[in-house]
């Protein structure tokens, strides 16, 4: 891994899911940590049900690069059906989290994952329907990918720089209910997150 | 002295309307399109909120907005649009008319390829289509510039020596849909007062009378704008817009710099911001989001002792281009990256300009090849540009022949 | 803006705007037809005065200026188009063919 670059994450999701909005709401984070950040989606003519991009980066100077991310040190997987699409943008040494039940191991088999990334597991369906009562997961993810940041040793934000974005980001659009749901599912993400 | 700003995550269509928002045009008319519609979407919502005051027009398709311009700036306000490809095409014709009745309307155009295929991603043909309009013409790199681009656009057009519109481009998605970490002023009072609290309304002689360059029925003399004109004085009224243009640079200048002493930013000189390009032996010319990236993978080479430069075009019109021959003498590479389709023609629109002001240089740079890339948002990534890096060096050295034209990321 | 001398780019206004009244522009001799108002049958309903593109119809106001007490073509600027004639509810104008 390159030194002096900005950290990138690639969120993965179906159309509807929330992937733009996790990419605002880590870089809203970072903002809240004191970093550049830059978020953006890849657009397409918008279809709820189809596979969608979001970019993040994160670093700890201004971001000139503008274009997307292909090789990322994360890749988040909002919806697990998609996870086959992972390995197509980490990077060597990167983690891949992935939504789903099955076992980080169990995964990394299936999937074909190369030995030096890690793989992360998080049932963030199950949580988003036990906090928020809607299958939208991508708060979730974004709670276990915090963990994952400390597990790869990235100090660039926190769990509660995140929680403060969420906050601001959709309490500006939803009613405290849904906000503490997202807030719960974080936490719950965070704790309950697995590694091989 | 830097006024107090405060720091938001905002991506650059959001940047654009918060600049409106602080100015607070009179009037805005636009239709949505991607990738401009969260600018109408976001300036909407403060229009609906009541964080501003001014009129909000829905008109049933672009060509109607920029018509809803035309009036409301003769009438005298300060007016504002946003747009993008086939919609800015729409407007072609009355974009003339804006120059020519000399309107100071702003207008952001998130740069968006021209159908077809039907393509909704970052290139800079739609604004190339337009660069015959008489309009000023500003590039920006990300959404950090577009905000304070869009203030500085007003200031620049409603200048009485320049009276023409400004277009501020910045890239579809790569810019308008980029958040980012930026600043805007806190209060929105430091804006006003740099462009004006009231648009400033022209004076012009008529009839032994001095009079509002308006549709003012409280004008002494009442005026005609737009009637018909002969040959006998077409000519010599377009003579007026070349002459008007010509007042742009140092104008674009000294917004500038003005600016920079409230916020801190400055963008080179207004028209060009070169990187490392004095010293350089090669040096990269480009606009909008791709001059970030460039410059990025220039920091690279730099550190390895190769001299890259990247010289980026903030201002295409009117063209700097005695500068650019100036910063251009004597280098060994100048390699042109031009977003912008170029069927037909020697090279893209950018490189045209910069081969004709070298044509006149008595110090022309050794070798200068053109790089068409990026059309329909085809990614400019870090490994492709370095790759393009690779190939200048080798040009550099004598270790590949130069050429007039390749394209970056096609599939041959 | 033809006639007389021809201006240079800096001696005229920007923007394309006149500088000079539509008044200095005798459309008169343009006309073919000339309208003829028969003032016996005329009741002074002013139709033509709205009508007319060219403001060619001139109203004279009676002295306390309640009402207009007589109608007439101003001739300097009629192009003899004929709508007044053709709007006129009591058929008080007439086009008859102008003598040169």
């Amino acid at each position: 891994m390159q030194e002096d670059k900005p950290f990138e994450i690639v969120f993965l999701a179906r159309g509807g899911q929330g992937a733009w909005t996790s990419s605002i709401l880590i870089a809203q984070a970072a903002l809240r940590a004191g970093k550049y950040a830059q978020s953006f989606p890849e657009f397409g003519p918008e279809r709820s049900g189809a596979p969608v991009k979001a970019y993040a980066r994160i670093h700890d100077k201004p971001i000139e690069i503008h274009a997307g991310i292909t090789q990322a040190e994360i890749v988040a997987v909002v919806d697990g059906t998609l996870s086959h699409m992972a390995k197509d943008f980490i990077r060597d040494k990167g983690a891949i989290v992935i939504n789903t039940s099955e076992s980080p191991a169990e995964l990394k088999k299936k999937l074909g994952i190369p030995e030096s990334v890690k793989i992360y597991t998080v049932d963030g369906t199950r949580i988003a329907l036990e906090t928020l009562k809607r299958p939208i997961a991508n708060t979730a993810i974004l709670g276990s990918v915090i963990k994952v940041l400390e597990e790869l040793g990235v100090k660039y934000l926190s769990l509660n720089d995140l929680i403060y974005a969420v906050r601001e980001v959709l309490g500006g659009r939803y009613s405290e209910a849904i906000v503490k749901g997202n807030i719960d599912a974080v936490e719950r993400a965070y704790k309950e997150v697995r590694g091989e | 002295m830097v006024e107090e700003q405060v720091e938001m995550l905002l991506n650059g269509d959001f940047a654009v309307a918060w600049a409106w928002k602080h100015v607070e045009p009179d009037v805005v008319a636009a239709f949505p399109i991607t990738p401009q519609t969260l600018i109408v979407e976001k300036f909407a919502e403060f229009v609906a909120n009541g964080e501003v005051r001014t009129q909000f027009i829905n008109v049933e398709s672009e060509h109607s907005a920029i018509s809803a311009m035309v009036g409301a700036a003769a009438a005298g306000a300060r007016t504002a649009t946003a747009t993008a490809a086939n919609g800015l095409q729409l407007m072609h014709e009355i974009l003339y008319i804006v120059s020519s009745m000399r309107l100071p309307v702003m207008m952001a155009v998130a740069n968006r390829a021209v159908s077809g295929p039907i393509n909704i991603h970052c290139d800079h043909t739609d604004a190339m289509g337009q660069r015959d309009a008489g309009w000023i013409m500003l590039f920006t790199e990300d959404a950090q510039e577009a905000y304070d681009t869009t203030i500085q656009a007003f200031k620049i057009s409603e200048n009485p020596d320049v009276l023409l519109p400004t277009m501020v481009c910045l890239d579809g998605f790569l810019v308008s849909h980029t958040a980012m970490n930026l600043k805007v002023f806190g209060n929105p009072k430091i804006v006003k007062d740099f462009v004006g609290e009231v648009r400033p309304v022209a004076r012009i002689k008529l009839m032994g009378e001095e009079v509002e360059l308006s549709l003012n029925p409280r004008n002494k003399i009442p005026l005609t704008f737009g009637p018909f004109c002969y040959y006998d004085y077409y000519f010599e009224f377009k003579r007026q817009q070349i002459e008007a243009m010509k007042a742009v640079p140092e104008i674009v200048e000294r917004v500038n710099k003005e600016y920079y002493e409230l916020s801190g930013r400055l963008y080179g000189n207004g028209r060009l911001v070169p990187w490392n390009v004095d010293d350089a032996d090669i040096v990269a010319v480009v606009m909008g989001s791709a001059a970030g990236t460039l410059r990025w993978v220039a920091r690279k080479y730099r550190e390895r002792g190769t001299k890259i430069g990247i010289l980026k075009v903030r201002m295409f019109r009117p063209f700097p281009w005695e500068e650019v021959q100036k910063l251009l003498e004597n280098k060994e590479v100048v390699a042109v990256f031009d977003r912008a389709q170029d069927a037909g023609a020697m090279v893209g629109p950018l490189s045209l300009e910069v081969l004709s002001a070298l044509y006149y240089s008595k110090n022309r740079p050794k070798n200068t090849v053109t790089y068409i890339f990026g059309l329909g948002g085809r990614d400019l990534t870090p490994e492709l540009a370095e790759k393009t890096f690779e190939e200048l060096i080798r040009i550099k050295e004598g270790k590949e022949k130069p050429f007039i034209k390749k394209y970056i990321g096609v599939r041959e | 803006m033809s006639g007389g001398e021809l201006k240079k780019w800096h001696e005229i206004p920007i923007a394309g705007i006149p500088w000079k009244f539509s008044t200095e522009y005798k459309t008169g001799d343009w006309r073919s037809e000339r309208p003829i108002i028969n003032h016996n049958k005329c009741v002074k309903c002013l139709f033509c005065y709205i009508y007319c593109p060219e403001m060619s119809i001139k109203i004279n106001w009676t002295s306390d200026g309640s009402r207009p007490e007589k109608v007439e073509v101003d001739y300097e600027f009629c192009k003899g188009c004929g709508i007044c004639a053709e709007v006129c509810p009591v058929k008080a104008i007439n086009m008859e063919l102008e003598k040169r």
